[in-house]
């Protein structure tokens, strides 16, 4: 409890980790929602019309026939919408607060930090080239893009696997 | 099966269905109700920006540079301005190699290449778009030496390229395999089929995918802070920093003066106005209603077709 509770001490005051987590929660929605919608979609009609005649009703169609089928797919495009949240730059920084130094690790979800492609936005145009706090911002970049390639790369099989099956299937 | 069991066993069915309806309404609400909650916070963004972005435009608004900082005056012209050079010289180095690449996708693309191709354009496509600012930076910025309007325009393409394909390779496939073949019966050439025939049949969806990506990148903010990098000024050449309006937008909600925030509401409503408008101008100048009806036909033709 006491780490339950832990999460969630601090005042609110509004740019903090809790607030960015809501925007992007909204923003990646339309990713993750249409990439799902297609992915169910490959579902055979078949299948789904075998679930009907067995007198399903419309969930428990879902149950039967969409969901074991096209599992594969919701967990990509779940990643998929991952994938979008970790590179958002724009509204985190506006809206994480910018901490920096020690505080940049927070200790509750009221408290404001800071993410690797907000501290990018913020302080690459005042990064001098000569010294080495350039080179350390691309430095953190080179992480954000080993992330996102990873990502990217786990969903776009997970989800192009799925949508192959619907071109195997006897569904012409 | 005596009377009194075939009673019971009724009862137990009736029972049952009940509950299956019932947990199936229970399904139906929830589903309806996440529906509403996603809609509610788009609609309201959109309200917010009208209500609070109308008070703020004026002719001066629209046409000045930038007052003194926290004074309220001035406007956002030099803006506009970037925003509609930048988003045009992005369409003319993205536009082309998107297009093109989708038409080697999808008329060409039974291969290895291809298929990797593909892989690499849908990865490609979701990549942080700091990322592209950062490359644009150490490719020209760094190399040039000083921040330029090529190097935003880069960036920008970069973001637009893979979008464009995609979508442009989606649009040929919806053209029926039949097209193809008249063509290549009459005696033409691969190239003349592509060109004459199958692009002339899927105009409308690459004219869409372009104006999708068009969209797109008229809000990008983050690779346009390290490669155009902002100023007060109108544009006077390529190889100066010049404004765009996301950026404009990002300064002025950082100021603490309310006067400030205004200015950056009404700049919003401008940018949604701005991508509004290139979208139903392109539209009408381009497509052709009739085209689209008969593509549409088509397209319902051949699905209703094949099952």
């Amino acid at each position: 409890m006491v780490i339950v509770f832990g999460f969630f001490s601090g005042t609110p005051f509004g740019l903090d980790i809790f607030t960015a987590s809501i925007i992007l929660a909204i923003m990646i929605i339309p990713t993750v929602s249409s990439v799902a919608r297609e992915v169910m979609k490959a579902v055979p009609q078949q299948q789904k019309e075998a679930a009907y005649m067995l007198g399903a009703t419309k969930w428990e169609m879902f149950k039967l026939a969409i969901f074991p089928y096209s599992k594969t797919g919701l967990i990509g495009a779940s990643i998929l919408g991952l994938g979008r949240a970790v590179g958002e730059t724009m509204a985190v920084t506006m809206l994480i607060g910018n901490a920096t130094g020690a505080s940049a690790i927070p200790s509750s979800l009221f408290k404001p930090s800071q993410t690797m492609s907000s501290i990018i936005a913020n302080e690459f145009v005042e990064a001098s080239p000569a010294g080495l706090h350039l080179p350390a911002l691309i430095g953190v970049g080179l992480i954000l893009l080993a992330i996102a390639i990873c990502i990217n790369v786990v969903a776009h099989l997970l989800v192009t696997r799925m949508l192959k099956v619907k071109e195997g299937a006897i569904n012409n | 099966m005596n009377v009194n069991k075939r009673q019971e066993y009724r009862t137990l069915f009736k029972q049952n269905v009940k509950r299956r309806l019932f947990v199936d309404k229970i399904v139906r609400l929830t589903v309806i109700s996440c529906v509403i909650i996603v809609i509610i916070p788009l609609g309201s963004i959109l309200v917010e920006v009208f209500k609070n972005g109308i008070t703020a435009i004026s002719i001066e608004f629209l046409t000045e540079v930038p007052g003194s900082i926290g004074s309220g005056e001035g406007g956002i012209g030099p803006a506009i301005q970037g925003t509609l050079i930048v988003i045009g010289m992005a369409s003319m180095i993205g536009v082309p190699i998107g297009v093109l690449s989708g038409i080697f996708l999808s008329e060409f693309g039974d291969n290895k290449l291809a298929k990797s191709i593909r892989f690499f354009n849908d990865v490609f496509m979701e990549f942080p778009s700091i990322l592209l600012g950062i490359f644009a930076f150490l490719v020209i910025v760094l190399v040039l030496g000083h921040f330029s309007v090529w190097a935003g325009a880069f960036a920008l393409a970069l973001i637009m390229f893979p979008i464009v394909a995609r979508t442009t390779e989606e649009s040929l496939k919806m053209v029926p395999v039949t097209y193809r073949e008249a063509g290549m019966a009459l005696g033409l050439r691969h190239w003349v089929v592509t060109v004459r025939i199958v692009i002339a049949a899927a105009k409308n969806g690459i004219v869409t995918g372009i104006l999708l990506s068009v969209a797109r990148i008229g809000g990008e903010t983050a690779p346009l802070i390290m490669t155009i990098l902002g100023s007060s000024l109108f544009f006077s050449n390529f190889d100066t920093p010049m404004d765009a309006l996301p950026l404009r937008i990002w300064r002025l909600s950082l100021l603490p003066y309310d006067s400030a925030q205004m200015q950056g509401w009404g700049a919003a409503l401008v940018l949604i106005l701005i991508i509004i408008g290139i979208n139903i101008g392109v539209r009408t100048l381009v497509l052709n209603k009739y085209d689209t009806y008969r593509f549409g036909r088509m397209i319902k033709e051949k699905i209703g077709g094949r099952k």
